[in-house]
């Protein structure tokens, strides 16, 4: 909408960890005819004041007062051709006349999905998944702020909101876990002599990666610490320990990464372990996760086995202790490979990990079905 | 009575024999004429046949000139040539016209059967003209114009029914009418004593309508007994049956005569027109016969040298689609005419009709059950007859006689509107719309206008089953000279009836039963808005627009009538789910079909949806549909029409639903058309 008589005034990302930011003042009164650029209010971030200009010349039509919290992306109010053009804040989507408008349903879900202030869609009359996504960018081109990017021109593309969750819980996890990494080596060819053994004897298709959960399930019980978190309370460290082992497996799909959770894992036998992770893996592939599948895990366990990854150094997730990774052999050995542990450094020492992952190999090698 | 005609035996005396010889110039003429049309015929002159009253010309003289030819009426039908003689003498004309020429009655665009001049009117259809006739009567009584109607029926024509509705009618309304039965004993090949049953007489004396049977040999006394006759019906206002015993010395046409020969052979030889030149002095019925011979012998040269009539038939067509002397008041669309949001379309056409009724005086209504308290079967004309008694006319069930006297009145200048109770009886009404009320303007050569308007409450969902649910009016589609009106919610219906008033041409008004109780709509479907396409504005009966602001639609929607909510519904679920936009397109005016705004439109959209709530074959879809294809060629992508299935409409609503259209189906034809891979 080029054209459009009423443009938003949005609230820019100036600080990476506002989610919203507070209206200090109207700069200009309502209704007041203003050019492009001008002053028309300032807002409170985290660290400063900010004067936010106005993006074309036209009447400032106040929608934030003085004191709101707006969040980043949403309208402050706008700047329209016409002093008296009617306002889209009520009903968003519609013409620019005022007749009705329509959003459809993947828009819907998308402006949900990207946490879009529906007021964007001022004097839009028919929005459809891509206009959403146009408006999008534009928000972020926004939130970015400099025009003048020595790095040359650039694009913004949100995040979908699996990667968003996934960032979300990384930033988490790295700023709030002291993690430390150990690596073994262990023996892959018994693994998988192991894993083929198993197979041929249960007439089911059992994996390494099968083995090695339910391996790192049975150290749990043994070492109950690394099933557990640092529940600390200001100064009060302290462990919250879970009495069931959850053994969250990492899956990618299409470059999203889901974490389905295998529940009661140390109570289990292999088989009902492997037969358990197809099941997750096909609903995984179909998007057919529920939340419930995605929650309550206390441990997890990834794999980079036929990737050509010989280390690699996973984050934990947050509120759990550590996570387990299965590298792929040396390229020509296929004889021997990597598991590795992140863990965090407060619920565990070196020592004790180190002994966890060897009590991990000892079990996955060794398991009697 | 006496059916078996007796000679002439009076001497006549020197007064007489003028009138004598006055008689006998004017019958000859008719018979000089007709037995040189049918040498015409022979020598293939002619286009097709044409029927002679040889041997009834008596009938013809007797009837014709006892009536007032400044301002009696005439509706003669299929053997008319004697009627339109005696009443014009233009025997140059009438030939020139069956010759086909240019310079005929009409042009050549009637002829034999079809003929219109001041005051006289012919058509070919048995029976149709008598209601015709009954309505030009209403017309002349309610003027007061002491006119008197005269319609030539056959005995033959006794067996159709629309004759009793307009003998009821005239009776009841005390219509000045002159009903004339020829009555020739045979029904083109049969003898009627084998298909009438009954005495004729007996079948005016029903009615309560005076009559008389006498035998048509004597042509002053049959004319002083038909003038008689005539000031009767112009004194007491009271309809008159009269029967006439005749006999048609040739064929029903030519070719159909497997009547007795010697039966003919004895007819012959106590020809009327024979018994009349007896009585003349033979030297002046020489003379006579001499002058009348050269005349049609210059009559037929004349006409054989007449250029045939030319005719651009593109160009006519147009001119049939032209609006004539229509004049818009507002455009009818509710978004701009300034309609009331709040009205409903029943309360919309209602106030239409007091405005008009009150405002002309040559509106009027006819139909059933239109008086108050009632005010029609959907109270459509609530509060007329208390406002305005006299020009609402309530009927008997009887929906022949109305459209025929609703033509009749448009005939003298009155511009009627009809109610059908249910648009299911248009059909009890057809040969009344079909061959008479449409045909009238062009096959007249655009001697007269019949601004009527039938209007029609149409459609199902209200559990009214098979006969009273329909929507025929693709019966009419086809029709030339017909205007088909659809009322919607995205029109103004007042405005719609007060331009379909104004319009010279007959309008058949669709209202669908479910539209009554609804509220306009002024607000565009959500998401678009009103695009009216040039010209619209000074349409009577606008095609309204609607386009998404600023996207490009992905097709066209075209529908009209109570459809629009079923396509607001399905509009609103495509866009919901399929993210499709639709540019919508709602005629009023069905036929003839003004193509301009949905070509515009799907020359953009290029794929083409049509709804509508008749059977979908051969209807409004298939014509939209076949013409855009027409036009735009490889350029449409996809078409597809959504329209009943093609049943009779089931009385119980779960089985009427599943019959009629709906949203679904129009999701999914619009999801075929734009190719959405199925769910």
């Amino acid at each position: 909408m080029s054209t459009a008589p009423v443009e938003p005034i949005l609230v820019p990302r100036e600080h990476v960890n506002d989610d919203s930011v507070f209206v200090t003042e109207w700069a200009v009164p309502e209704g007041a005819h203003v050019e492009a650029g001008t002053v028309v209010c300032s807002i409170e971030t985290s660290k400063a004041i900010v004067e936010i200009e106005a993006p074309a010349a036209g009447f400032v039509r106040q929608r934030a007062k003085a004191g709101d919290e707006v969040a980043i992306g949403g309208v402050l109010g706008w700047v329209s051709a016409s002093a008296d053009a009617p306002l889209p804040d009520a009903q968003p989507a519609r013409s620019e006349s005022g007749e009705p408008g329509q959003i459809s349903a993947k828009a819907r879900r998308k402006i949900e999905e990207l946490g879009l202030d529906p007021a964007l869609f001022a004097g839009k009359t028919n929005v459809r998944e891509k206009d959403v996504l146009e408006v999008a960018a534009k928000v972020a081109a926004a939130a970015g702020g400099a025009t003048d990017d020595p790095r040359g021109p650039s694009r913004l593309e949100p995040l979908g909101a699996v990667q968003r969750r996934t960032a979300r819980v990384m930033e988490q996890s790295v700023a709030s876990i002291p993690a430390s990494y150990l690596e073994r080596s262990i023996d892959l060819a018994a693994l998988r002599a192991r894993a083929k053994a198993l197979a041929q004897a249960s007439g089911a298709v059992i994996t390494e990666l099968d083995l090695v959960v339910h391996a790192v399930a049975r150290a749990c019980v043994d070492q109950p610490r690394f099933n557990a978190f640092n529940a600390h309370m200001s100064e009060h460290y302290q462990l919250q320990i879970f009495e069931q082992v959850n053994v969250g497996v990492a899956m990618d799909l299409d470059g999203e990464l889901y974490v389905p959770v295998l529940r009661n894992a140390a109570a289990k036998e292999i088989a009902a372990i492997a037969k358990e992770l197809r099941s997750l893996l096909y609903l995984t592939q179909r998007r057919r996760l529920e939340a419930s599948h995605l929650a309550g895990g206390t441990i997890t366990v990834t794999s980079m086995l036929g990737r050509g990854i010989q280390r690699f150094l996973p984050i934990p997730y947050p509120q759990q202790a550590a996570i387990i990774a299965l590298a792929d052999p040396e390229r020509g050995t296929g004889e021997r490979t990597a598991l590795s542990i992140v863990f965090d450094h407060r619920v565990a020492n070196g020592s004790a990990a180190a002994a966890f992952l060897a009590r991990v190999e000892e079990l996955a090698i060794a398991i009697a079905g | 009575m006496d059916s078996v005609p007796r000679r002439l035996t009076a001497v006549p005396d020197p007064a007489t024999q003028v009138a004598l010889e006055d008689a006998y110039a004017r019958m000859a003429l008719v018979r000089a004429v007709e037995e040189r049309l049918l040498g015409l015929f022979s020598e293939g002159k002619l286009f097709g046949t044409t029927h002679t009253c040889i041997g009834q010309e008596t009938c013809a003289f007797a009837v014709v000139d006892a009536l007032d030819r400044a301002r009696d009426l005439i509706f003669s039908n299929h053997r008319c040539h004697g009627h339109y003689l005696i009443h014009s003498d233009d025997a140059e004309g009438l030939i020139a016209e069956i010759m086909g020429r240019a310079t005929g009655v009409c042009g050549g665009r009637g002829g034999s059967q079809h003929l219109c001049a001041r005051g006289f009117f012919s058509n070919g259809v048995q029976g149709g003209i008598v209601p015709v006739a009954a309505g030009m009567a209403l017309a002349e009584k309610m003027r007061g114009s002491g006119a008197v109607t005269t319609v030539f029926l056959g005995d033959g024509t006794l067996g159709e029914g629309a004759v009793y509705e307009a003998l009821n009618l005239a009776a009841l309304w005390q219509l000045p009418v002159l009903f004339v039965v020829e009555h020739n004993q045979w029904a083109q090949s049969t003898p009627t004593a084998s298909t009438i049953a009954g005495d004729v007489l007996a079948r005016a004396a029903a009615f309560g309508i005076a009559h008389d049977r006498r035998p048509a040999r004597d042509p002053l006394a049959l004319r002083t007994h038909m003038r008689e006759i005539v000031e009767r019906i112009r004194r007491d206002g009271l309809p008159y049956f009269q029967v006439l015993d005749t006999f048609r010395l040739m064929a029903h046409s030519k070719g159909d005569d497997d009547r007795d020969p010697e039966l003919i052979a004895s007819a012959r030889r106590e020809d009327p027109l024979d018994e009349l030149r007896a009585l003349l002095d033979p030297r002046r019925a020489e003379a006579i016969d001499g002058e009348i011979h050269a005349r049609v012998a210059r009559a037929v040269e004349a006409a054989d040298k007449a250029p045939f009539a030319a005719i651009d038939a593109a160009a006519e067509v147009r001119a049939l689609q032209r609006v004539r002397d229509g004049e818009v008041a507002a455009c009818a669309l509710a978004a701009v005419s300034g309609a009331d949001p709040q009205l409903t379309v029943v309360q919309s056409l209602n106030q239409a009709h007091h405005a008009l009724m009150g405002q002309q005086q040559d509106v009027l209504l006819i139909g059933e059950d239109l008086l108050d308290p009632y005010g029609g079967a959907f109270k459509v004309s609530r509060g007329l007859s208390t406002a305005f008694p006299d020009r609402v006319r309530s009927t008997p069930i009887s929906e022949s006689a109305i459209a025929g006297i609703a033509n009749g009145l448009s005939l003298r200048g009155y511009r009627p509107i009809a109610e059908i109770m249910f648009g299911d009886f248009l059909a009890l009404a057809a040969d009344q719309i079909i061959n008479h009320l449409a045909k009238f303007h062009w096959m007249y050569a655009g001697k007269v206008e019949t601004p009527v308007v039938v209007r029609a409450p149409v459609g199902g969902r209200r559990g009214y089953g098979p006969t009273h649910s329909q929507c025929i009016e693709k019966i009419f589609f086809g029709v030339p000279g017909l205007v088909l009106v659809a009322v919607s919610l995205r029109h103004d219906p007042g405005l719609l009836l007060t331009h379909a008033v104004r319009d010279e041409r007959p309008v058949i008004f669709l209202e669908q039963k479910l539209l009554y109780g609804k509220r306009l709509k002024i607000e565009p479907p959500p998401g678009l808005v009103l695009a009216l396409p040039d010209g619209e504005r000074n349409e009577l009966y606008p095609t309204g627009m609607w386009r998404p602001a600023s996207d490009a639609a992905d097709f066209t929607l075209v529908t009209y009538g109570e459809m629009t909510e079923i396509a607001e519904e399905a509009m609103a679920e495509l866009f919901d789910e399929d993210e499709l936009l639709a540019e919508y397109v709602v005629p009023a005016q069905l036929a003839p079909l003004r193509l301009d705004a949905i070509l515009e439109s799907v020359r953009r959209t290029r794929r083409l949806v049509v709804l509508e709530e008749g059977t979908e074959p051969w209807g409004f879809g298939a014509e939209v549909v076949a013409r855009i294809a027409e036009e735009l060629g490889t350029q449409l992508l996809g078409c597809a029409r959504v329209g009943a299935y093609h049943l009779p409409i089931p009385n119980a609503r779960p089985m009427e639903d599943a019959v009629l259209p709906d949203a679904a189906r129009v999701v999914a034809a619009v999801r075929r058309v734009m190719q959405v891979p199925r769910a």
